[in-house]
């Protein structure tokens, strides 16, 4: 048992370190963005898919904000999917494209398997060029957001590429406070760090986009899978393309305003993730296409929703030596142990990162609430091992997934 | 025991407090919010090149059509504040030094050893040698730049951008920049000598349609013409008068060969060299540095493009058509 602690302790280090790793790198290393300068170019075409299930509060907004901005008309093509709503999303969408009807041309999804991988594999068919953006429906994309993200295709390396979500509702409670900060560590921080370093920054479904053939060329879209962002970065690095990480291209969000809303999202994003690491953890770890500290990297990327079930389990190990009385073992452990306490209490690696990114943004007073964190800590830590072992569950029977989106929380759009 | 126990209980009280130092300003910034905005995303945010231009175009339009100034005043010197507007053409007869805005309504022309902050010309724009523009200029039709010149930060124009032998640039933005004399040598086409099947180089492996990926360095032979694109893990030589119909990327840097031809982008970690007489599609993205010997093409009138590195070296007779960004400096070299 004591071995056994001592392998949990060694994960907590190595991910301890990793994300120490990322915010000095932040601080100190060279910032990586070079595909931000292509200001000028013969832009490819573009096709901008829009999944949408319900969104009557918010697709208004996005197709707008989309029809708006700066990239050549003839080059651009905006698809909204319909999803079988049952409000008034397909309405709405009829409206915007009656105002813009030659960049908005809708698909109504009527049939197929539900869930927003398999709305996005049929939509496919009805995309024209090379590059398939994607944005989520509550997203509000500012004018120079597509040139951004189209940019890094023009390295034939780069397979899919993601700009950064930056929380609207920041100010409505304690929660998205909270989530505010987490956000801005994630993509501030981490994923700018691994983009400097030439790591597996995280393609993550939404204000982002992929090379059609390289998804064709992997196999393309897994309409099985909850988290097809992470199942799809994963299956492009391992076959040799890149992601390609922007700093610079924001578009606002809405988090969670509610913890049960919340506890679902993360719920959901642990047995996506992790299901992706069960389906693909081992060919990854033997794929000649990647590079070592790519193989690293990404095999620890996957292990990150899975790592607080590590934790859990080193408690529990604590918790039997204790009773089971080898205080002897325990005493050889004790600066480990100090090691387990940040562990325990939240890695304090992460902390850090997230006091970084709160002051490259250009925010001071919001780092007071980082001890709130620690309760946002220990919700998250019960509704990632759910998801872990649903994840589980779901490989043992073959169950097939169900997706659940998360709730919306802008009023709803006025017929116009 | 006693002793014991009480200091236990310090021990236990101090890290109590310890630990709870932290959530009285959590509790402060939780129950009275000081720092709650959303960061901000502009909808227009843009980091176009002629944005200062604009800026000054719009808060001087007006003045433009009151005031009427036909040359500088014969002593070096500007008002205390504001913009200098000439409502005309401006020709300088002795050397400027200007450290306000300055907006010409017409074609303007300075003699060398001028120095200008930020500059907007209506028409063209005539610059001596060894002259300087600290922040931005923009010229509506050519602007001309005399040997020695340094442009920092931004320099646009609505037609062509000439620079001299020596001049220095940061950020440059036209479509069609020319650097040095021009010189006329005869372009032959490339990739004449026949088809190259890419899958057949040592390491090459077919990773998508279109799409050939080369472990370690990669040698495309003389005159021969390769249809699709390249990823490179070590570094790409094209030889001398070969096309790449399609673009490459070389993680440890890229050589493009005597008038050779590559049709897409190229990329590189690494440095790349476009030798003399070569002609790039574009974009033309390098981590480290650029050196564009002489004679190069990059872009087209009709396909604009951007070049972009830490350091840009641009030999004579070279045409660049769009953007141009040296993050460090940008020079043009003569022999």
């Amino acid at each position: 048992m004591a071995g056994l602690l001592a392998i949990v302790v060694a994960l907590m280090v190595a991910y301890a370190l990793r994300h120490l790793m990322f915010t000095l790198n932040r601080l100190f290393g060279r910032q990586r963005h070079p595909y931000l300068d292509i200001d000028v170019a013969d832009w490819p075409m573009v096709t901008v898919l829009v999944p949408a299930h319900n969104e009557e509060a918010v697709i208004g907004g996005c197709l707008e904000a989309l029809a708006a901005v700066d990239y050549p008309p003839h080059r651009l093509k905006i698809v909204p999917i319909d999803d079988r709503s049952t409000d008034n999303t397909a309405e709405i969408i009829r409206q915007c494209q009656a105002r813009h009807p030659a960049r908005i041309h809708p698909f109504f999804r009527t049939e197929g398997a539900g869930g927003k991988s398999a709305a996005l594999k049929d939509a496919l068919a009805h995309a024209e060029g090379e590059i398939i953006l994607l944005f989520d429906a509550d997203y509000v994309p500012s004018r120079a957001l597509i040139k951004r993200l189209a940019a890094p295709f023009f390295d034939p390396e780069v397979g899919a590429v993601m700009g950064r979500v930056v929380p609207s509702n920041t100010g409505c409670n304690a929660l998205t406070r909270l989530l505010d900060i987490e956000r801005s560590a994630g993509y501030q921080v981490d994923q700018q760090a691994r983009m400097n370093m030439r790591l597996v920054p995280q393609f993550g479904g939404t204000v982002g986009g992929v090379r059609r053939i390289a998804v064709d060329a992997v196999g393309g879209w897994d309409d099985a899978m909850l988290t097809e962002d992470t199942d799809i970065t994963i299956r492009l690095v391992m076959h040799g393309w890149k992601v390609a990480y922007t700093n610079r291209s924001e578009c606002h969000e809405e988090v969670p305003q509610e913890w049960a809303v919340r506890v679902q999202q993360v719920r959901r994003w642990s047995r996506g993730h992790n299901q992706v690491m069960l389906r693909h953890g081992l060919r990854y770890l033997t794929s000649r296409r990647i590079t070592t500290r790519e193989r690293v990297d990404g095999i620890m990327l996957l292990g990150v929703f899975a790592m607080p079930v590590v934790l859990l389990a080193g408690w529990l190990l604590v918790a039997a030596l204790y009773f089971m009385n080898a205080s002897q073992l325990l005493l050889l452990f004790i600066p480990l142990l100090i090691l387990m306490s940040y562990g325990t209490l939240g890695n304090f690696a992460a902390f850090f990162e997230m006091a970084v990114a709160v002051l490259l943004d250009g925010n001071r007073k919001r780092i007071r609430l980082l001890p709130l964190n620690l309760l946002g800590f220990i919700v998250s830590l019960f509704a990632i091992v759910q998801g872990f072992l649903g994840a589980v569950a779901d490989r043992i029977t073959g169950r097939v997934q169900v997706w659940d989106k998360t709730r919306r929380y802008r009023l709803a759009e006025a017929a116009r | 025991m006693t002793g014991v126990a009480g200091a236990a209980l310090m021990l236990v009280a101090g890290a109590f407090v310890m630990l709870g130092v932290p959530f009285l300003p959590m509790w402060r910034e939780w129950r009275h919010p000081t720092d709650h905005h959303a960061l901000a995303v502009g909808r227009d945010d843009s980091n176009d090149v002629d944005h200062f231009a604009r800026r000054l175009r719009h808060a001087t339009q007006e003045r433009v059509a009151r005031e009427a100034w036909s040359a500088f005043p014969s002593r070096a010197g500007t008002p205390d504040h504001g913009e200098i507007i000439a409502a005309g053409p401006l020709v300088a007869a002795v050397q400027v030094h200007c450290t306000r805005p300055l907006r010409v309504a017409g074609d303007f022309s300075a003699p060398s050893g001028s120095t200008f902050d930020s500059l907007l010309v209506d028409g063209d724009l005539d610059l001596g040698t060894d002259s300087q523009i600290l922040q931005w200029a923009r010229a509506e039709g050519h602007a001309r730049l005399g040997s020695g010149t340094v442009a920092v930060r931004r320099l646009s124009a609505g037609r062509e951008i000439a620079l001299s032998r020596e001049c220095t640039f940061e950020r440059m933005s036209a479509p069609r920049i020319t650097y040095g004399n021009r010189l006329a040598r005869p372009r032959r086409a490339a990739g004449e000598g026949g088809d190259l099947d890419p899958t057949t180089l040592p390491g090459a492996t077919r990773q998508a349609p279109g799409l050939v990926r080369i472990d370690g360095d990669a040698m495309l032979p003389a005159g021969l013409r390769v249809v699709g694109s390249l990823v490179v893990g070590g570094m790409l030589h094209v030889g001398e008068g070969a096309r790449v119909c399609g673009s490459v990327k070389a993680h440890r840097g890229v050589v493009a060969g005597r008038g050779s031809m590559i049709e897409g982008a190229v990329v590189s970690r690494r440095d790349i060299h476009l030798r003399a007489g070569c002609e790039i599609g574009g974009p033309v993205v390098s981590e480290a540095d650029i050196v564009i010997g002489e004679d190069v093409v990059v872009g087209s009138a009709g396909r604009r493009t951007s070049i972009t590195a830490e350091s840009i070296l641009v030999g004579e007779g070279t045409v660049t058509h769009g953007t141009v960004w040296a993050h460090d400096v940008g020079v043009v070299w003569g022999a």
